[in-house]
């Protein structure tokens, strides 16, 4: 089969076009025809070497969507010829999603949603499973005011989406006015555009001073600490990033408590992998009911050109998620 | 006219004054104060190194108390006079401490009295409970299979959490130094000497090498960064010292919670109060059915030996809770 193999950790000039034997079917798992991927910010930490990447020479890749090719034994719900999405490879362990056939553990994957196209289900699932890890970490409610920081980045726009599912108030940082009409758009009750507005005003603005219930930081790093100065005390804030060094004592003189996200546990221990499907047969619901839909970026790429995807995500002028075609007959 | 313990400025020493006894305003009760509790952020205020304690000079210290109420303000209708309570009252925002004859106080804060602990000992228990109540429960909701670690089981806040975790019938193990082994595992946790072996090599001992679901840090610095790596994936860590600057990237890649813990806030800004009556309740329904009791230091200070119990708590000196009897009656 072609694939888009990485050869050495390092810019995405280190990928190469080639050919591989096809994936053969195990136990437990599929193998996917795959239609298309979508480019995730740790695909490009992957590609630079994290300690979670696979070894080189190896396929990148986590988001699929894509038909079932070939099911293994012990594989229930789904057949041949299923249309799927899941985030199932691309990390230590196992093979991605930039090839024409990948092998997936079926326990991460569900049907994909029915009004959904291929590139809609490839965009949703990481940044969907990353979003709702942070909402259930925090226990957020319906009488709760969430503040998701990036309402219009892949992790943001899903968790204003899911938050609206879960009934409770959702305001959200945007870089500009039109990135704020857009979260509005996708159900945000209120912006603040974080370069023109402090903390401390959004904070009196949008909940009279006392804070957010649960503060969801898509950023992370030392933008943790205005966080920390937008929870409410005994607040909840959850990141994706907790990577660094940070004071603390804010946090602590505010009682908060801090959650990290990391998605791809359930992929690297091989525990708890039945949840992200299980999960993914919600998100197919929401999507069919209108309730959830991902911003897709206008460039389309394909296997040959993903490293340009990459390049387009690192540049930061991307729009939404960005979208690898790989086998665009299969849409 | 009623006798308070004072202190004038950072370092003074302490001096036993006649005040105005207070009055007991709408919502609140005049307790006559029997025992007050000694905490190490006392002698914290006291050196004038707690601005988050926001307790100005001239002070009146002691947070903790028990005793018998003795009138009620207006809307006070959970409790009588005769009744014997404890709280944590006061001591810090300014509010009176409870080194004094009386305290009228938030009857919010207030829970009646174990039946089966002295005065003494329940003036040992309000704010170490709380804290740990709010750690272990509030915040990482314990459950019975989890396996807990306290740092630092054998301090007032320890030995509570220590007791919690059991009650809820986790494992529980505990640090502390080899002298203190046996106040560890009197309260049910098994001992892990924090001065013979690394805590690495305890984790993988008694968890298998993935790590303790809950870790009860009661001591900051270096032991919080510590229980960082003792957690396992998707556990829980808490702090009540978690003032200073640490690496988050243990927490990261295991995809785990951190809270710290701060039980001063309802004091400081009269917000939560009643959930802190209600904390205390619970500790009321453990002590009660003999599952909390409160290792209390048999030294017997009083109001006028008030520095030289802090002068304990600074060096270290104590076996267990300093407890300042004010009241024999």
């Amino acid at each position: 089969m072609r694939a888009l193999v990485l050869k050495a950790f390092g810019g995405p000039e280190n990928f190469e076009l080639t050919t591989v034997p096809d994936p053969q079917v195990q136990p437990g798992t599929v193998v996917i025809k795959v239609a298309a991927t979508s480019v995730n910010q740790l695909d490009i930490k992957i590609r630079q070497g994290l300690p979670i990447a696979p070894e080189p020479p190896v396929i990148l890749g986590s988001d699929v969507a894509g038909v079932v090719e070939a099911v293994g034994s012990g594989v229930v719900g789904l057949s041949e010829g299923d249309a799927v999405y899941g985030c199932a490879g691309g990390v230590k362990g196992s093979a991605g999603a930039l090839a024409e056939y990948m092998l997936a553990d079926a326990r991460l994957l569900a049907r994909k949603p029915a009004k959904a196209t291929m590139r809609e289900a490839a965009a949703l699932p990481l940044v969907s499973i990353t979003a709702w890890d942070a909402l259930t970490v925090t226990r957020l409610r319906a009488e709760d005011h969430a503040l998701i920081h990036g309402g219009v980045g892949g992790v943001g726009h899903i968790a204003v989406q899911l938050a609206k599912i879960i009934g409770a108030k959702a305001s959200t940082t945007v870089i500009s006015e039109d990135a704020g009409a857009l979260a509005k758009s996708l159900g945000a009750d209120d912006t603040a555009v974080f370069v023109s507005e402090a903390v401390e005003e959004y904070v009196a603005r949008l909940t009279g001073g006392a804070g957010f219930d649960v503060v969801v930081d898509t950023v992370g790093g030392n933008n943790l600490q205005a966080s920390f100065k937008a929870a409410r005390v005994s607040g909840h804030v959850v990141t994706t990033n907790a990577r660094t060094t940070q004071d603390l004592s804010l946090m602590h003189g505010k009682a908060l408590s801090l959650s990290a996200v990391f998605m791809m546990l359930p992929l690297l221990t091989g525990a708890g992998r039945e949840r992200h499907g299980q999960f993914l047969q919600d998100l197919s619901r929401w999507v069919d009911a209108g309730r959830v839909r991902p911003i897709i970026d206008p460039h389309r790429f394909t296997l040959a050109s993903a490293p340009d995807a990459h390049r387009l995500l690192e540049s930061g002028t991307g729009y939404g998620k960005i979208v690898v075609d790989v086998a665009p007959d299969l849409h | 006219m009623m006798r308070a313990v004072v202190v004038e400025s950072a370092g003074a020493p302490s001096k036993v004054v006649e005040i105005e006894k207070p009055i007991p305003a709408r919502g609140e009760v005049l307790v006559r104060i029997a025992a007050s509790g000694v905490n190490p952020l006392d002698t914290k205020i006291r050196a004038g190194a707690a601005a988050h304690a926001r307790h100005p000079f001239p002070v009146t210290l002691g947070i903790d108390l028990a005793g018998t109420v003795e009138h009620v303000g207006e809307h006070v209708t959970e409790f009588s006079p005769g009744d014997e309570v404890y709280g944590m009252t006061g001591g810090v925002g300014g509010i009176q401490g409870t080194l004094a004859d009386y305290a009228a106080v938030d009857a919010r804060l207030l829970a009646r009295k174990p039946r089966h602990l002295s005065m003494r000992e329940s003036a040992a228990i309000p704010l170490a409970f709380i804290t740990a109540w709010e750690g272990l429960v509030d915040r990482a909701r314990i459950r019975a299979e989890h396996t807990v670690l306290v740092q630092g089981g054998a301090g007032g806040v320890g030995h509570m959490a220590i007791q919690i975790a059991r009650s809820f019938g986790s494992r529980v193990y505990a640090t502390a130094s080899a002298r203190k082994r046996q106040v560890v595992e009197q309260f049910g946790a098994t001992f892990i000497d924090y001065t013979s072996t690394t805590l690495k090599e305890d984790v993988a001992r008694h968890t298998n090498g993935v790590g303790f679901d809950l870790v009860f840090d009661c001591r900051g610095g270096a032991v919080l960064d510590a229980s960082f790596e003792a957690v396992t994936r998707f556990g829980h860590v808490v702090s009540a010292l978690g003032w200073g600057t640490h690496s988050l990237a243990p927490l990261s890649f295991k995809a785990a919670s951190y809270s710290g813990i701060f039980t001063l806030y309802p004091l400081l800004s009269g917000e939560g109060r009643e959930h802190h009556g209600r904390i205390l309740r619970e500790a009321t329904r453990l002590a009660d059915s003999g599952r909390l009791t409160a290792w209390v230091d048999p030294h017997e200070f009083t109001l006028e030996t008030v520095d030289e119990a802090h002068e304990w708590v600074s060096q270290g000196f104590a076996s267990g809770k300093l407890v300042v009897s004010v009241c024999v009656c």
